[in-house]
């Protein structure tokens, strides 16, 4: 068999909003001179997906929404290890909420036909609403686990371990079967997931692939395709604002918390400091 | 009654912060310092500290050789620590080496050790591999060729200043000069408004805006800078050669250790034309354009390409139309107004010469260098009306 595992990567571009200020009178983000990156989730689900490829040999696409910009984001990803990418930028993708950005990816899923497995960051640092990957789960109806920080194949599919180098259809085939690590407040749950499926990574659980510059250069000659609306299977009524419920009514700073109160002074007087706050809370 | 100071600096950058220091070192007299941030932390955080002779006129190789001296001992004259590193510098040339023997004899004149190398002295010049030295002229090898961190320098002078005597503000805003009959009285800044006798600007990336609205017409250019830190195999030893490829003059670039044993890489990164509004400014770079200059660079350096890209960001800066910067008073009707522009990061390595040129302009004594080459004279009626140049909006 000479198919390979196919892994569709979603990225965002988005500011760096480690750098993004808030305007104190209208409490609009200050955008201006403001660096657009990978979302750092993302950035752990292309990690994540190169990972398998390496692991199982797969063909990895990153697919993205946004403006014309958000090419040299995908040029990135694409020095980082992923073997294609494809933006879906039109003007008429412009006032999307989650709903309308989920069915959009969907149609650009659908356009480079359902892979294994679909990887996304949990959330974008952006928005942080968390809500396109299960979004996406819904319209095309594929299994879904979030919050993944490890993946490994159990089951494949086809000649398992019958003929074929790792490099043509991967160490026994195509994974079928892949066991997930979810890591929460309560402990690890491992889980395992019937593919096709989609999947979130937390940041930080796949180390960001650092490119030798042979491989950046090599970049730009892989394909990158633009996608327009005309390109895709898609209703009017559920795209852009049209296919937005959503309406942000206000915009606002989160109210300062109270500030930590540093103790100095000899144990004794620290001791004593502390006791004091304590009785001073309880009294309330 | 309002607060009066001699001399009110706008800018700690390499150039206000030098200034700074030695008026203050002079005891001129009541000195403050402001910056929209702090000192440092404009276009001079964003140099890329190399310290050379290599230019092409008399009076900046002595501004470069003074400073260069200075900049190797100022953590003896200061007390504070640049990073300073000396490890040679080649600077490549597109014209064959008899061509510039000329530049080379003058600098040579002036004290500076440095060589002048065929393209074949220079291909096996770097410890990390070999150099291809297809369309290169000639090299100038500098002995005394090292690299610092400007942001360290910059704040290091506002220190210095403050120790002596002088008083720095930061996230002071500069919003006007005020004008009292003929002369610049003071200035009003976002949190308030300070008298002095002499108003220096040195305000960075702002100047084109400050000099559009004082009326001089003159070109000036916000010159983007494209940096990339690289992690070589093994890391790089602090003192491995800088060398800086003029060579193409459409793609020039410079490579020399960063910390942690990385790579710094720079390059001209001019590929926007429209005028450029800084607060709107975000580092950015277009992925061809990197591309283009990562050929370019691999094909001088060829084990470049087995080097990871680490980090790439763009630094902007201004320069004028003959890259030299513009330092002196103010060429029109007010009185009591010093203006110091168009750095483009030279203003770094030169910065202990301009600190003590300016101070010694505006204490009225005779400068020590031949500061005609710096004039804001020769900038004016140089604006070009076509696209690519600053105008205020």
């Amino acid at each position: 068999m000479n198919r390979k595992m196919n892994i569709i990567v979603l990225a965002k571009q988005v500011p760096n909003t480690t750098k993004v200020r808030m305007d104190p009178e209208t409490n609009n983000l200050i955008r201006d001179g403001v660096e657009s990156i990978m979302n750092p989730y993302d950035r752990s689900a292309l990690s994540c997906a190169i990972e398998l490829k390496e692991r199982y040999g797969a063909v990895v696409k990153v697919l993205s929404m946004g403006p014309d910009q958000a090419k040299d984001m995908l040029y990135e990803a694409l020095s980082a290890g992923a073997d294609e990418a494809c933006l879906l930028s039109d003007r008429v993708f412009a006032g999307s909420d989650t709903l309308a950005t989920s069915y959009t990816l969907s149609a650009g899923i659908r356009y480079l036909g359902i892979p294994d497995l679909v990887i996304c960051g949990r959330q974008a640092i952006d928005g942080d609403t968390a809500q396109v990957p299960e979004e996406i789960m819904m319209h095309l109806g594929l299994a879904c686990a979030t919050n993944i920080c490890s993946v490994e194949a159990v089951e494949f599919d086809g000649a398992a371990g019958a003929g074929g180098s790792p490099e043509e259809n991967g160490a026994g085939g195509i994974p079928k079967r892949i066991r997930l690590t979810k890591t929460s407040d309560y402990g690890e749950l491992v889980m395992e997931m019937d593919l096709p499926g989609i999947m979130t990574v937390d940041r930080g659980c796949f180390p960001a692939v650092v490119p030798v510059i042979s491989e950046v250069i090599a970049a730009i000659d892989k394909p990158l395709r633009v996608l327009r609306r005309g390109d895709l299977e898609a209703e009017d009524a559920r795209l852009s604002r049209k296919g937005s419920p959503t309406r942000v009514v206000r915009v606002f700073a989160p109210e300062q918390k109270k500030a930590a109160r540093i103790v100095r002074g000899t144990p004794e007087e620290q001791a004593a400091a502390i006791l004091e706050a304590v009785r001073e809370r309880m009294g309330k | 009654m309002r607060e009066q100071y001699d001399y009110i600096i706008v800018g700690a950058g390499a150039m206000g912060a030098s200034t700074a220091y030695e008026l203050a070192k002079r005891g001129a007299g009541r000195i403050l310092l402001i910056d929209r941030s702090g000192a440092g932390s404009g276009a001079t955080g964003q140099a890329a500290g190399l310290i050379r002779h290599h230019y092409m006129q008399r009076e900046v190789v002595e501004m470069a050789a003074y400073s260069a001296g200075k900049l190797e001992h100022f953590e003896e004259e200061t007390g504070y620590s640049i990073d300073y590193v000396k490890n040679r510098f080649l600077y490549i040339e597109p014209h064959p080496a008899d061509e510039m023997r000329p530049v080379f004899e003058m600098q040579r004149a002036l004290g500076v050790r440095t060589r002048l190398l065929t393209p074949d002295e220079m291909a096996d010049i770097h410890p990390r591999g070999q150099m291809n030295t297809e369309g290169t002229g000639c090299g100038f090898y500098e002995e005394d060729g090292a690299y610092a961190d400007p942001y360290k320098l910059a704040a290091a002078y506002a220190a210095g200043a403050r120790v002596l005597g002088a008083e720095l503000k930061t996230g002071e805003e500069f919003m006007e000069i005020i004008e009292e009959d003929g002369r610049a009285a003071g200035i009003r800044t976002n949190r308030g408004t300070y008298y002095g006798g002499t108003v220096i600007l040195a305000a960075g990336l702002s100047m084109p805006d400050v000099i559009s609205r004082l009326g001089l017409s003159m070109e000036l250019i916000y010159l983007p800078l494209g940096h990339a830190v690289l992690i070589p195999d093994r890391p790089f030893e602090p003192d491995i050669l800088t060398v800086c490829d003029a060579s193409d003059p459409r793609s020039m670039f410079f490579i020399r250790p960063e910390n942690g044993g990385t790579v710094l890489l720079g390059t001209d990164f001019d590929e926007t034309p429209a005028p450029i509004r800084p607060e709107k400014y975000y580092h950015r770079y277009s992925y061809a354009r990197l591309v283009e200059y990562f050929r370019h660079l691999t094909k001088r350096f060829p084990f470049l390409l087995g080097y990871r890209l680490k980090t790439v960001f763009a630094a902007l800066d201004v320069r004028t139309a003959d890259w030299n910067p513009g330092i002196g008073w103010f060429p029109g009707d007010m009185k009591g107004l010093y203006l110091m522009f168009g750095g483009s990061g030279h203003c770094f390595k030169l910065s202990p010469a301009i600190g003590r040129y300016a101070a010694e302009e505006l204490l009225g004594e005779t400068p020590s260098f031949d500061t005609s080459v710096f004039s804001i004279g020769r900038l004016i009626g140089k604006a070009d009306e076509a696209g690519g140049f600053f105008r205020s909006e």
